[in-house]
């Protein structure tokens, strides 16, 4: 018997990978249903390490999947159910098209639902690992929050956003997890510590939302996010709120509202304002008193006694931050952003209110005596009161990334307001691989600081100090020439085809650069030396850093240009 | 205390020191400005000479501060050795070493390996496979021609004796030691040196001419009797080797053979007539122990030796490597590094180095940069005069005549330059 021809791409490569046409006929789906799926699943297509193998064979590029990723997709329930939405699709034309409004209509309101609850448990087993995931999920999600109706996109995920993103908010005002803000273009950055996971997520400005005019940005496809993300993050709030005591769906604490109010306002539109208001703290499961501070353990053999000191100053750190604004009482003026200062300010323990006219939670007025800030945003205001501090917006993020209240002179009305530099620098990467602005580096380096303060100074005697130089220069090297003596002895007639002579000898003069030279010679070497398995790797990590000091040296230049056109605008203010 | 300048520069305190009686100043202390340098001082100095002891002409001072000669203004030379220049610094002058004048070139048909004078006679091997005498005047005397293959050294028998006879050694495998009068027109070779395997780079007679050391690529170091008597080896007469010119000469092998090194052997010298020191292109100097032919201590350095030199005045060794620098060693020393000084100056390899015979200080050196120096070993920065005149490298240098200074180089001319201190 003639053994069994071994078929080429049966084993490798060419049977990890399917291509996308292949899986789609044997999902039998049709492609916007294979991206939704893939999307509520987690799937993604992958880069092969060999194309030609990967693809049988087959010239061109095409999208991979691996097939044990299919082979699971296959298993999904979903599947059913978009199947059975296609049919209750044409099921619903043909109604429309026979003219028959009762079947239709019947056929509407039993329209199939899909159901994510088990992809979220089988994507994300623990609650830390959904924790992992939360930056793209919240970011998404504030996003969307912020978003009219849109064309083919269900109505209530907006609504179901803002109030998950609300109840999120809540959570962390009171588990007191703020960590870090940063303000910048794209909007307002946050850090949170939420059982020992960062989450950061970026929460856009108040900008009304603009119509797109070329279709950039598939809302469909974002869309399909959300809707996982909704049901992931409700997941996360009910554990939060459970694991800080509180009733989830949030409940308000019962005050005395007269009876024309009430039946004015519908009560969940009601609770659901004043929680968006965010100024209400939230009622609790059970009257537990706050947890005791937990002492770090000591392990003398392990850890170095040095880690353990750090570890402790960090957690001393972050007590005094949770009690920042203790016992301070805060006015919005009008102009000021809402939202961002009030979630700041009571998540570190402060009271704040606004404007009744405004929005509703408003808890205190304008006229109150115990206010200590009124956070104002115009060049001047009329009438001021004296028991309290009118300061810009920029000082209550400035204190929390410095975690102390600092000095509130710099932020007066009409001030030039000092540098607002992010928090968001690993100290550890140097200062090629990052940008570290100078107002940074001084804060420090205080011998830093009196240079930037001579830097503003100097910038008249730069021009005579540059002449002076130059002359300087010129006369050095007159004197090299002078200097050099020359005893040429006389040659007799014999000796002129060889012209011998004696001079003194010259003193060696070591060049600086012939060190450097050669350890760069040597550096080179070693490079060379590196071993081949190790050598792509090494070559894409030098790559990474030549980018990043590429950018940090492009943000050198700007700032660099930045401050030559302040002064000459100076100088032309002075002419 | 007297007063150099008036200016308002700072002032450093200085005293007077020398071994010479005849230049004696009185030992007071001298205010000078802090970057005095070297033509200053000797201006100085002949002023206080003149008033003290009645001296007919000014003479040229060398001053050595700190054990090192001075080059730099006098403030450098001290932040150079952290010294305080708060107390009083003690200057040494010494009469400085006249320059050499330039005597004679000899130009040869090919590149000259090996250089060595005796007296007023100049041997010299060359490319061209043959061996040449002349005198230090200029006048060619004898040319002979028994090597097959290029001669790399040669080496008079007996110090500054030209009767003694002499050694030559090639890359034909063997060496020849030949006798000579200087009355004769042509050298006799008397024996061939056989055993080598490869081309010999090196010899070396002992001090008292019984022994002779041979080493090259083979890397192996071969100890020979020295002796012109031809009955002195232990080949059958019917073992002869048949010579260049038809004439049989006798072969002799060798007494020891030394192994030990591990790439070619490029200089060789004999020390207090039992040590042997070699270097060698495997970056090591050998000091071996000719009576018990064994290694007796060892010198590892950077980079691999091109030549070296041993002096009895002063017993250290300086050698010249593979890159520009000239390294001085002690092999005796135990404390700190056993190269003791680093003198740069030339740009390219240096071929050759050789001590002076009369003062313990100089030695010269010959570079592939076409320079021939003259260092003193006080000075590491800078040589007390460059030679130049060399239209191509360097190959090799002798001072064994302290009054000439002789190169050869592979610009198929030898040049004397004339030691004006001892005439």
């Amino acid at each position: 018997m003639v053994a069994k021809k071994k078929k080429k791409y049966s084993v490798g490569e060419g049977s990890q990978f399917i291509s996308r046409r292949a899986a789609l006929n044997k999902l039998q789906l049709s492609l916007n249903d294979f991206r939704r799926l893939c999307i509520l699943k987690g799937i993604y297509p992958r880069e092969p390490r060999n194309r030609k193998r990967a693809q049988k064979g087959q010239p061109g590029i095409k999208t991979l999947y691996h097939k044990k990723d299919i082979l699971f997709l296959m298993q999904e329930p979903i599947i059913w159910k978009l199947r059975d939405y296609k049919i209750f699709n044409r099921k619903v034309g043909r109604a429309k098209a026979v003219k028959d409004f009762q079947k239709m209509r019947r056929y509407l309101d039993n329209h199939p639902t899909l159901k994510l609850d088990h992809i979220v448990k089988e994507r994300y087993p623990s609650f830390i690992d959904a924790l992992r995931d939360l930056d793209d999920c919240l970011t998404l999600c504030f996003l969307f929050s912020t978003f009219p109706s849109l064309p083919h996109i269900p109505r209530d995920q907006f609504m179901l956003c803002k109030r998950l993103t609300m109840e999120f908010l809540h959570a962390i005002i009171e588990a007191k997890a703020l960590r870090k803000v940063f303000i910048s273009i794209k909007g307002y950055y946050y850090q949170a510590e939420i059982k020992g996971q960062t989450v950061t997520w970026i929460v856009p400005h108040n900008f009304s939302f603009a119509p797109q005019p070329k279709q950039e940005v598939d809302f469909k496809v974002m869309s399909t996010f959300v809707e996982f993300y909704i049901i992931m993050l409700g997941f996360v709030n009910f554990r939060l709120y459970h694991s800080l005591n509180l009733y989830y769906p949030p409940k308000l604490p019962t005050t005395d509202v007269s009876e024309s109010d009430k039946s004015l306002v519908d009560e969940n539109i009601y609770v659901a304002e004043r929680i968006a208001a965010l100024n209400i703290p939230l009622t609790k499961l059970s009257n537990q008193t706050e947890e005791e501070d937990v002492e770090i353990d000591q392990f003398p053999s392990d850890t170095s006694a040095e880690d353990i000191e750090k570890a402790k100053q960090e957690q001393a750190k972050i007590k005094t931050l949770k009690t920042l604004f203790k016992g301070l009482k805060f006015f919005l003026n009008r102009e000021v952003p809402r939202e961002p200062l009030v979630f700041i300010i009571r998540c570190f323990g402060g009271e704040v209110s606004w404007d009744k006219t405004l929005f509703v939670g408003s808890t205190f007025d304008e006229s109150d005596e115990t206010i200590t800030h009124q956070i104002v945003d115009r060049p001047n205001l009329d009438k001021q009161y004296i028991s309290r501090y009118y300061i810009q917006p920029q000082w209550v993020f400035d204190c929390v990334n410095a975690r102390e209240l600092l000095p509130v002179n710099k932020y007066f009305l009409g001030e030039v307001l000092p540098p607002h530099l992010s928090p968001f620098v690993d100290k550890e990467r140097d200062s090629y691989q990052q940008y570290i602005p100078p107002e940074e580096q001084a804060l420090y380096d205080p011998s830093l600081r009196e240079t930037l303060n001579e830097a503003d100074e100097s910038d008249e005697n730069v021009a005579e100090e540059e002449e002076k130089e130059e002359n300087e220069a010129e006369e050095d090297e007159t004197e090299d020439m002078e200097n050099s003596n020359e005893d040429e002895m006389q040659s007799t007639s014999k000796l002129q085809k060889h012209k011998l002579s004696v001079k003194p000898g010259q003193v060696y003069k070591e060049e600086p650069w012939e060190k450097t030279r050669q350890e760069r010679q040597e550096y080179k070497l070693r490079e060379k030396m590196v071993k081949n398995k190790h050598r792509k790797l090494y070559k894409s990590m030098m790559q990474g850093r030549r980018e990043r000091s590429k950018e940090v040296w492009l943000l050198k230049k700007k700032r660099r240009l930045h401050e030559e056109q302040k002064t000459k605008q100076k100088s032309k203010a002075k002419q | 205390m007297e007063r150099m300048d008036q200016s308002a520069e700072a002032q450093l305190q200085v005293r007077f020191v020398t071994k010479q009686e005849t230049y004696a100043v009185p030992d007071v202390p001298f205010s000078v400005p802090q970057n005095i340098d070297t033509s200053r001082l000797n201006k100085l100095l002949n002023e206080l000479l003149r008033e003290n002891a009645e001296l007919l002409k000014p003479t040229e001072f060398d001053f050595l501060v700190l054990g090192q000669l001075l080059r730099v203004p006098l403030i450098e030379h001290l932040q150079e050795f952290n010294e305080s220049i708060e107390a009083t610094v003690e200057i040494e002058y010494v009469q400085r070493t006249p320059a050499p004048e330039p005597e004679d070139a000899l130009l040869h048909d090919d590149w000259i390996s090996g250089i060595q004078v005796a007296d007023k006679w100049v041997l010299t091997g060359c490319y061209d496979q043959t061996i040449n005498i002349w005198t230090t005047r200029g006048k060619h005397q004898v040319s002979a021609r028994e090597h097959t293959n290029i001669v790399k050294a040669v080496c008079w028998l007996k110090q500054g004796d030209p009767s003694g006879g002499f050694v030559t050694v090639s890359h034909d495998l063997t060496g020849i030691i030949w006798k000579w009068e200087p009355s004769e027109e042509q050298p006799k070779p008397v024996t061939v040196l056989r055993g080598h395997e490869r081309g010999i780079d090196a010899v070396g007679v002992s001090s008292n001419s019984e022994r002779l050391a041979t080493g090259g690529w083979d890397t192996y170091l071969k100890l020979w009797s020295a002796s012109l008597d031809v009955e002195d080896c232990y080949e059958p007469f019917h073992k002869k080797i048949r010579g260049v010119q038809g004439k049989a000469t006798i072969a002799r092998t060798p007494l020891h053979t030394l192994k030990g090194h591990k790439e070619s052997i490029v200089a060789i010298q004999w020390s207090e007539s039992d040590t042997i020191c070699t270097a060698s292109m495997d970056h090591t100097l050998k000091l071996w122990d000719a009576e018990l032919c064994g290694l007796r201590n060892e010198v590892v350095a950077e980079k691999a030796f091109l030549g070296a030199s041993w002096s009895p005045l002063s017993r250290t060794i300086i050698t010249c490597s593979a890159d520009r620098h000239i390294r001085l060693y002690d092999p005796r020393s135990t404390e700190g590094s056993v190269c003791k000084t680093l003198f740069t100056s030339h740009t390219l390899w240096v071929s050759a180095v050789t001590w002076s015979q009369h003062n313990e200080h100089l030695f010269m050196s010959g570079s592939y940069d076409e320079c021939v120096k003259l260092w003193d070993t006080r000075c590491p920065r800078a040589p007390l005069y460059d030679l130049s005149g060399h239209e191509g490298k360097v190959l090799c240098v002798d001072w064994s005549n302290p009054k000439h200074l002789v190169s050869g180089g592979t610009d198929n001319s030898v040049h004397i330059f004339k030691n004006r201190q001892f005439n």
